[in-house]
Parts: C-alpha cells; structure tokens; sequence
C-alpha cells in the first residue's frame, strides 16, 4: 500500500503496534550476525518446532542485536500484560523447556538476563507498557533492563530500534514512530531542516567529526544539476562490526535519515555503500529498500510531497580506504577505490563532480530523532561541542564484548565497565579507541571523556570501537599488527603513505625479531611527521600514530627486544 | 584575479590555476616528479608537497594539486617541507636505487645516505602514473594502468595479456622519468611455434605491455614507418585518407605547380583529401599552392586539373 499522508503512517502505525505487543505470545530471537554465529538460525528453528509440539500459539519474530554480543543467542518473550523477559543464551536444546516455562506461565530462571516493563518509543516520546498490573514475586526480584548494569549508563538513539523490531518490517518500524520524522520534515522547509541538524550539534560520526549541518549547508549552497546523499556504510577496521549491527537491526532508520538529508540539501538520488563482506545487512537494506518504494517512502511523490528521491545500494569490495570519503566516492562511480585531492569537498564536487553528502550511517540514523524531537533537545546530550551519543564496539580484552550507544563526554573507563571490565585476573595495559587509525592510549588515559576533542588532542580519534589492551600484550607486536594491517589496506597512490608503510612494517618487524637498535625508534619517530604531512589521506596520515603512540607510552617493550 | 604570497613574494594570479603552476610563472622552484604541464595532476609522487597557510589554517598540500585561494600564503621550502620532500626521496630512492633522475632528485632534497634499516628494491618504476595519464588523456587509448593495489601496486596491460588497445606510440617512454619502459624496432622479429620459428617481420616490440605489432613498410623505400594499428588510429581520428601513410616523409611526392599552365580555377584544391591544396595570390593573379606538410602523396590534384599544370 501507498502512504500518501501522515493519516495513512498513522493507521500502519496503530495496526502494526498490534503485532509488536500480540494477544498471542511473541518469541524474538536475535539473529544479527552475532547471533547467528552463535547458532541463532537453530535455536529459532527449534523454538517453532517446540511451539507446534506443544501447540502453543505464538509468532517466532526475528530481530536484531541488542548489544549483548557475548550472551547471544539472546531470546525475548513478550505476553500481554506481562513484562517481558530477555533470555540469554539459550541453547536449542533448552527450546523445549523454554516453551514449556511460556505455556506455564513461570520463567526459565537461569537464563534470564532482565526483564522489561516499559519501551520508550524516542521518535514519538511514547510508550510500549508490557507490564500492566502487580508483578508476581520471581518477576519483582529480576532486574529490571533500566537498571541493569548494561543499560544504565547507555543512551540508545541510534540503535533505538535494534532488537526490538523485526528489520525485515517496514511496519514495525512505523509502529515505532518509524517515517514521522520524514512526513515532519516535508513540512519543513529544506532550510529549516538543515538549520535544525546545525543547532543540534551532531557530528560526523565516521571519525573526523565534521559538523553535519555545516555539510549539508555547503551542498546545499553548491551549485549543481543534480545532487546525491551517499550513506557510508563501508567499515574495514579489524574486530569492528558496529556498522552491520545497526543495519542488520534496524536498516530502515538509515534510510530515513537519507530521506530527510536528501530533501534538505536538494537531492534526487542516493546510494548507499556496503561492503560485500557483510551480506545479511545488504540483503536487510535491499528488503528496506524494496519496501520503502512499495509503500511511497522512495521514489515520486514521496507522502504525497513534490519530493523525490530514490536509493540505491552498492556494494563495495571492503577496502578500508573506501570509508574515506573521497575513495568511496570514486570506488561507487565503478573506479579503483582511490582518495582525490580536497578541496574541492564532496559538498561542493563529489559524486559524478556534482555536490554530495557523505555521512557516516551512524550519523543518518540519528537525524530522525533530531528532527522528531528538535535539534536543541539533541544538544542536551553529552556535552558542550560533542553532542548526542557514539556507539562503540567493544572488544579486545574484555569480559564482555559487546556493542553499546552511550552519551559523548562519558569515560572511557565507564564504557569499559559497561563491558564488565577488564578480562577477569588481566591488569589495564592501554586502550585503542577507533581502530589501528587511532593509535593507542595508555591505562593513565582511561578517564578521558570520550569526545572529538578530548580524544583529538591525544592523538586519537573518536572511532567505533574501544579495543582493551592487557599486561600480556607487547605493544611493538601490536604496532607490527596494526602496520601490516596498513601495509594491506594502503591503495597504493602517495608515496609516502605506500612505501613509508613498507619500510616502517619492516623496521618493526626488525624490532620484534631481536634484530632493532635504538637509532630504529629514532628513524621511526623521524618518518612519522612527513608521512602525516606528505600523505593525501586520513589513511596515511594515521598510520604513523600506531608507531609512534606505542614508542612514546610502552618504549620499554620495544627495548625489551633489543640485546644489551 | 587573485593575490597570494609564495615564499614572502606577492603575487597575483588567475583563478582557477594552480600553486605550482603560479610558483612556476614567478620562477620559485618546486620539484616534482609526476608532473607534466600537458596532464592532468595527480599528486601521486607527493614530492611538490608546500606549506599553505589559509586562515588560521596551515596543512602542506601538493602544489600540482591546489588551487590558488584569495589571501593564501606559501611555504615552498619552510622545514616542514623540506622534511616531506626528503622522506620522499628516501622512499623513492629506497625503492628504485638506480634511475639517475631518482639519484639526482634525492640528491637535490638532501638525501646524501639512505638510512641503514631502509630495506632497499631494485625497481625502476617509481609509480607516478605519467604513462598512464598520458595513455588515457593524450593518445586516448587507455591500454594500461595501475593494477593491484597498495605495495603490489604496478603498471600494466589488462590481465597481463598482449595488450589489444597499446599502439605502440611511444608516448609512455617519452613521459618516463626513469626510463623503465622498452620501446624496440625490431627488423625480423620471430615467434617460436612449436613446429618451429615464424617469422612475422618487422615489428615494433613494446616489451613492458607485452605487445608487438607489425610495422608497415613504405611503398617508396621499403623502410618501416610505424606500427599499422597506429596509422589505423590517426588516420580515423584525424579523418585521413586511406593512402595518407602510405609513403614515408622522405618518399612523398608532392606535387610541383607549374604556375605558367594554372588558371586558379580551384579544382585540386577543392578536391584535396587533406586541404593541402589551396589558393594564393601571386602577381595579382590566382594561382594553386600546395603546402607539402599536410600532403599525403594521393596524386588526386594531378588527374583533376584540366591544364595538366601539377605533377
């Protein structure tokens, strides 16, 4: 069916909220990739086979990630009136006695993880109430997800929908205010929306942190035939999987925010770029996609406007240089994936020489609350000129790794705890935060506020992850991982970048061989400023933080290779 | 117009031009390696790196690259640079130790000794792409390019077979600053079957793209004149007639306009194939004149004119 006004959001709104809080009992199973690699597919399988047998009628819905990585395969099951209670993990062999417990009424005490009474939907402000009434007394001891100690200091805006829809329904996503903000939008004046995105702050979540409406203002300014919004939805770091999560559980808020981007700054067409490594969340933003255009949401006459604007997705090879704007940009016009000289910005030059926004998906997804709710309640969040939240994967050497959405200006060592800490008996050595571009920061920085600035100013950026580095590590072995990690991804254009790479990668190989002299850290502290200043890059120009971060806080583990 | 200052030196340029084509007009040096005025930049070689001060802004940029702003200012040789420059050469020099231009610009960066842990290759091509711009933007034929990315980076035929594009021009040995690419006319060039040698005749051999293509001989002295694929090229660029390279300069004939017998009536000259052929003014009378530079030979002049005045 066609949406062509807000009445008719509205009506797949209210009978899709049907289907999110049943009169029948409803299993989600999630099943990003986390999930799956977990065995999420046969636990599913195994829950509706248990189901039949034991002819209890209830729906199995899919769902994304709900950033417990490391209790997958995580179950939730919503009955009416009862709160509902997230499992995790649950093996398929526990399915029978899983559905068992549902048919009775009790809950599977083991495996429970918390339970939900109410969701808040952000877009809207409003409230999915699960438990209505006295809770029986197993339920009242269980903790309930707002205090649970992986929530309480998270922030979900980007990943507001993640495991709770099912991303493969457009009409569960309505049903969470999901369009609203668009529909809003298109009452808006393109300027108006692009002034609200400039005074909520938000910043480009790739890394490089540049203001978003400042983006959209110059394209918007940009004289041009024909403008595009590309959704850079590349992600090559090493352990990072903070991209595919948000698009394999919730791809239609990414699409939303193109939508919104597209009208603001004047778009007719956008593209968002994939790379085939993660083919679960193309094959959800293929299915968004598909779905936006049936109902109306992509293509002519978007909500009945005399707007148009339509998607497509590419998928990219996976380079890590295609996340650089410039590289992606010549990667989607079907050529090697190569950075181009700026200025002239994409804003002003991009796509087919014609003006283009770039933004990070992180960055879309968040524009429909920015609009839903205002750009100065946005403002309010994190602090002064880091606004909003970060999502951050969380991994290394970590109790549990997982992905969590916290509110910028909180420490580095409050995103660690939401983690559970440090790996039990291993002592804090340094922390990575953005991938090997970030180069490492010590334990004495763990109460650094994870902001643009702050985390700028010691050398590092604000990437999507924070990788745990313990006592156990030799951090010259780890700028050795890192740079032949670059020595890969380099494409080959600069000199400095290319060669200076290779023959950095081999002085430390050197090192860590037994084979380095002390002149080598000087020769490698020399290399790092003309590198950063001679490569056309932010892929060469970070690549000399992994050597010289490593050499300025842990010298000690390179000398410990060194004789005499 | 627009103001700027390179190395402390006011100066007003065009808008739309580069750095480094300003600092060049005002004669401030700045090397470069992948640079050539007939192509398109590529800062590939990073080697015309400069300091540009916009604002309260300063980063070094590649001055091939840059476009001149309003009130910029230009370090062309500040330490920053200067640093730049030399690691480059280093790399370079790292990578190709051989090529004298690469010995000669390292020298001129201040690279006396490379430093002992550099691992040292002995490659010839520094990658700085001037064979493949000129490829794809002058001649327009676009047989080669980069293949394989970051350090396995390489210039190349598609698929490293005989290439079917290559015209054996020889514009990319022209560009090479260090001279890597073979370009060999070879008299009696033999390809060895299995039941023994073919001989294919004269041929031009382009050994870096894998290509040979034969020669086409003069129909005057029988020497070779250029590879057949190429006249093929030009002669359908350049809308010529199909006999136009059938001679070599040497053996051309042109035509002698015997000036007594010409009544200027313009018959060879509307039917010349190459407007080589025109008229002009000799004495107050007209008379036809042939500019020998744009004529092929065809003798098409000579069976038209009704006086019999051209041979």
């Amino acid at each position: 069916m066609k949406i062509k006004s807000t009445s008719d959001l509205k009506k797949i709104g209210d009978q899709a909220r049907s289907t999110l809080l049943p009169s029948e009992v409803r299993v989600q199973v999630g099943t990003a990739t986390c999930g799956l690699a977990k065995g999420a597919h046969q636990l599913k399988e195994a829950l509706e086979t248990e189901l039949q047998n034991q002819k209890l009628k209830a729906t199995v819905v899919e769902v994304g990630c709900n950033g417990m990585c490391h209790r997958e395969p995580i179950v939730d099951v919503i009955q009416k009136g009862k709160p509902k209670i997230t499992y995790g993990p649950v093996s398929p062999d526990q399915a029978a006695s899983l559905v068992k417990a549902i048919k009775g009424g009790t809950v599977l005490q083991e495996q429970v993880l918390f339970r939900t009474d109410e969701e808040e939907h952000l877009v809207t402000g409003e409230s999915l109430i699960y438990s209505t009434g006295e809770l029986p007394e197993p339920l009242k001891k269980m903790t309930e997800c707002h205090s649970h100690p992986f929530y309480q200091k998270q922030h979900k805006i980007t990943l507001r929908n993640a495991g709770r829809i099912d991303p493969a329904s457009i009409e569960e996503y309505i049903a969470c205010g999901g369009y609203s903000a668009l529909a809003k939008s298109l009452t808006m004046k393109p300027e108006k929306v692009v002034e609200e995105v400039v005074a909520s702050g938000l910043r480009g979540r790739g890394g490089a942190g540049f203001p978003t409406g400042a983006k959209w203002k110059a394209c918007r300014e940009a004289p041009g035939t024909a403008k595009y919004v590309v959704a850079n939805g590349s992600e090559g770091d090493p352990d990072i999987g903070m991209h595919r999560s948000m698009l394999e559980g919730d791809p239609h808020s990414v699409l939303e925010g193109m939508i919104i981007a597209a009208y603001a700054v004047g778009a007719s067409e956008g593209y968002v770029y994939i790379s085939n490594n993660y083919p679960l969340a193309l094959e959800r933003v293929r299915e968004a996609v598909r779905q936006a255009r049936d109902h109306g949401l992509l293509g002519d006459n978007i909500l009945g406007s005399s707007f148009c604007f339509s998607v497509h997705v590419d998928e990219g090879g996976g380079a890590y240089v295609c996340g650089e704007e410039t590289a992606l940009i010549t990667s989607l016009e079907g050529r090697f994936g190569e950075p181009r000289p700026r200025p002239p910005y994409p804003a002003q030059k991009g796509l087919w020489e014609q003006p283009t926004v770039v933004n990070n998906i992180e960055t879309l997804a968040t524009i429909p609350v920015i609009i839903a709710r205002g750009g100065s309640w946005f403002s309010e969040i994190g602090t002064r000129g880091n606004t909003g939240t970060k999502v951050i994967s969380l991994n290394g050497s970590i109790n549990n790794p997982c992905l969590v959405e916290v509110p910028l200006g909180i420490s580095v060592k409050e995103v660690i705890e939401i983690g559970g800490g440090i790996s039990t008996g291993k002592k804090l050595k340094a922390f990575c935060i953005g991938g090997p571009s970030g180069g490492v920061l010590p334990a004495q920085s763990v109460d650094l506020p994870l902001t643009y600035d702050d985390l700028g100013k010691k050398g590092s950026l604000l990437g999507s992850a924070i990788t745990v580095i313990d006592d156990d590590v030799n951090m010259a072995d780890l700028a050795q991982y890192f740079l032949t990690f670059f020595k890969e991804e380099t494409c080959g254009k600069c000199t400095t970048c290319r060669e200076g790479v290779k023959q950095m990668c081999e002085i430390v190989e050197e090192i860590c061989q037994g084979r380095g002299a002390l002149e080598d850290l000087v020769l490698l502290e020399r290399m790092a400023q003309p590198m950063i200043d001679g490569s056309l890059c932010a892929l060469g120009k970070t690549i000399p933080a992994a050597v010289t971060s490593t050499i300025s806080h842990f010298k000690n583990d390179y000398t410990r290779y060194m004789k005499g | 117009m627009i103001t700027l200052t390179i190395d402390g030196k006011k100066i007003k340029a065009p808008a739309g031009r580069t750095i480094l084509e300003v600092a060049r007009d005002n004669d401030i040096p700045i090397p470069t390696l992948c640079y050539s005025d007939a192509l398109e930049p590529a800062g590939n070689c990073r080697l015309c790196t400069v300091e540009v001060t916009h604002g309260s802004r300063t980063s070094l940029e590649t001055s091939c690259t840059y476009l001149i702003q309003e009130g910029m200012k230009v370090e062309t040789a500040s330490e920053r640079v200067k640093a730049v420059r030399k690691l480059v050469m280093e790399l370079l020099l790292a990578r190709c130790p051989n090529p004298k231009k690469i010995r000669e610009a390292a020298l001129e960066a201040g690279v006396e000794a490379l430093p002992r842990r550099f691992s040292l290759e002995n490659e010839y091509c520094i990658l700085c792409g001037l064979c493949v711009r000129s490829c794809a933007e002058i001649v327009q034929v676009h047989a080669i390019d980069f293949e394989g990315s970051g350090i396995n980076r390489k210039v190349a035929v598609p698929f490293n077979e005989t290439s079917s594009a290559c015209i054996a021009c020889g514009s990319c040995v022209f560009v090479c600053p260090t001279q890597v690419i073979k370009m060999q006319d070879v008299d009696d060039a033999k390809i060895i079957y299995v039941e023994g040698e073919e001989d294919l005749g004269p041929q031009r051999m382009m050994s870096n793209w894998k290509t040979e293509l034969p020669l086409k001989m003069c129909k005057g002295c029988g020497n070779p004149l250029a590879p057949e694929r190429q006249l093929t090229l030009l002669r359908d660029k350049m809308i010529l007639p199909m006999e136009f390279f059938n001679y070599c300069q040497t053996c051309r004939a042109y035509p002698v306009i015997d000036e007594e017998k010409c009544l200027g009536c313009g018959g060879c000259s509307d039917n010349c194939p190459c407007g080589a052929l025109e008229l002009k003014e000799v004495e107050k009378e007209i008379k036809a004149n042939c500019y020998t530079i744009n004529c092929t030979g065809c003798r098409i002049c000579i069976d038209i004119c009704p006086q019999g005045a051209i041979s």
